[in-house]
């Protein structure tokens, strides 16, 4: 079945235009406005450890102006949000999640952090959050910002004085990534001063919509991209996890869960583009063993790639699968993760 | 498209685990990873989060792939190694390569 608006080389899964988003992203360097993602401020006497008491890492041991990516828990394990909580001077936290689970994050917490003296302010009214991204983004942002930002580490954040923002470096695309949350009002003018700084560096703005893609080939998943009961043990999320760590929400249920997954998430390199979708059945031999969980395409290796829910006997890399779905049956093997290495990786 | 039996999908896995729990064991080991082999998955990130492996730790890893797998890595090769995964996937295609 042929699809008109799809140009050569692009995959019902991935429309011709945001071929040109991934192209900036990978190979140069984008500009994102990620004003629609989640960002929280947690502040005051015991913020921390107010905080850590419900994150499923260990917040008492990272370091100021240092950050670590981690899971907000049901006690019945189950995800509410995946987020990256930032630990400044003080006694103050940032918080980033994704879109999807913003408000109800923010709910959680206000929920949560009910005890006297820790405030929870929502920064995305007041704050835009832009996102410099690509093997050139250092380079780009150092120019606006100063040299300074060579010496950021991953999962770091610094106040910078010149243009009086925050910048975090993060990121879950396998390239350098620097995010700047700045007052919205002045948000426009400095997006111009990125762009018109990283001229010769070629940067250009790119839609956040291409993300998720960029992100399936590093194997950093969304929300979108899982089941909603599934649990960070099936999905293969242990390193946001810690097991030396106990009370949190769905602490005991991993420690229960781990030696003993209920299935195994594994990402899939399918034989031909266009075919598989989320929610397609996973076979061997004629035995359904599991199913699509998300599937995408990956300019960079010309195939679909998917996220997958397997039986856990048979869900491990190098496994062969046929897909069955709607659009109709194409083979699929297990693959490790991230899927290629990034033109970021191999400079450093 | 590969068509294999479950019983040859089951040997399949049956391997990949077992050479993953190997690896793990020796990093854990080598390493002082204060984490047993069910609390890491093998798509978790060695560098950065998820192990937070160092530099120092990445010439430790590919020492001891070298002794136990009996393979060679130039430097080139460590790029490749990001996580437990691509580890494996290096030993499954290198294993039995005298140095």
């Amino acid at each position: 079945m042929k699809n008109a608006n799809v140009a050569t080389g692009a995959s019902l899964n991935h429309p011709i235009d945001s071929q040109r988003n991934y192209h900036i992203i990978r190979n140069r360097v984008a500009l994102l406005d990620l004003s629609s993602e989640g960002r929280l401020r947690v502040a005051g006497a015991n913020a921390v450890k107010v905080l850590d008491r419900i994150f499923s890492m260990d917040l008492e041991i990272v370091p100021r102006w240092h950050g670590v990516s981690g899971l907000f828990l049901r006690e019945d394990a189950s995800i509410i949000a995946i987020a990256t909580v930032f630990k400044g001077d003080d006694d103050e936290c940032y918080v980033f999640t994704e879109a999807a689970s913003a408000a109800t994050l923010r709910d959680h917490l206000r929920s949560h952090l009910s005890t006297d003296g820790v405030q929870l302010v929502d920064l995305s009214a007041s704050f835009s959050c832009l996102s410099v991204i690509g093997p050139s983004a250092q380079s780009a942002v150092s120019r606006t910002c100063g040299d300074d930002i060579l010496g950021m580490r991953y999962l770091s954040f610094e106040f910078n004085p010149t243009l009086g923002v925050q910048v975090f470096r993060m990121g879950f695309c396998g390239e350098y990534e620097y995010r700047l949350l700045c007052p919205v009002e002045a948000a426009e003018d400095l997006a111009q001063r990125l762009l018109e700084d990283g001229r010769t560096l070629e940067i250009d703005r790119a839609e956040p919509a291409v993300l998720p893609q960029l992100m399936m080939e590093m194997r950093s998943i969304c929300l979108h991209d899982i089941p909603a009961a599934a649990n960070p043990i099936d999905l293969g999320m242990h390193w946001m996890l810690s097991f030396r760590k106990r009370g949190y929400p769905g602490a005991e249920v991993l420690q229960a869960l781990k030696g003993k997954p209920g299935s195994r998430a594994l990402m899939l390199r399918f034989e031909k583009t266009g075919i598989a979708c989320a929610g397609d059945r996973l076979e061997i031999d004629g035995t359904d063993v599991g199913f699509c969980s998300s599937v995408v395409f990956s300019p960079t290796l010309g195939q679909d790639i998917g996220l997958a829910c397997v039986d856990p006997v048979y869900g491990w890399v190098g496994v062969p699968f046929s897909v069955d779905g709607p659009r109709g049956v194409v083979g699929a093997v297990g693959v490790s993760a991230p899927l290629f290495v990034t033109k970021t990786v191999s400079s450093v | 498209m590969a068509e294999v039996t479950l019983s040859e999908a089951r040997d399949i896995a049956a391997r990949r685990k077992e050479l993953s729990d190997r690896v793990k064991r020796m990093l854990i080991d080598r390493l002082s990873l204060q984490l047993e082999v069910d609390e890491i998955s093998d798509d978790s990130p060695l560098f950065g989060s998820g192990l937070g492996l160092d530099s120092v730790d990445a010439l430790e890893v590919a020492i001891s792939v070298e002794t136990e797998f009996g393979v060679s890595i130039t430097d080139e090769d460590l790029h490749a190694f990001r996580s437990i995964n691509t580890v494996l996937d290096f030993i499954e295609e290198h294993a039995g390569e005298s140095k």
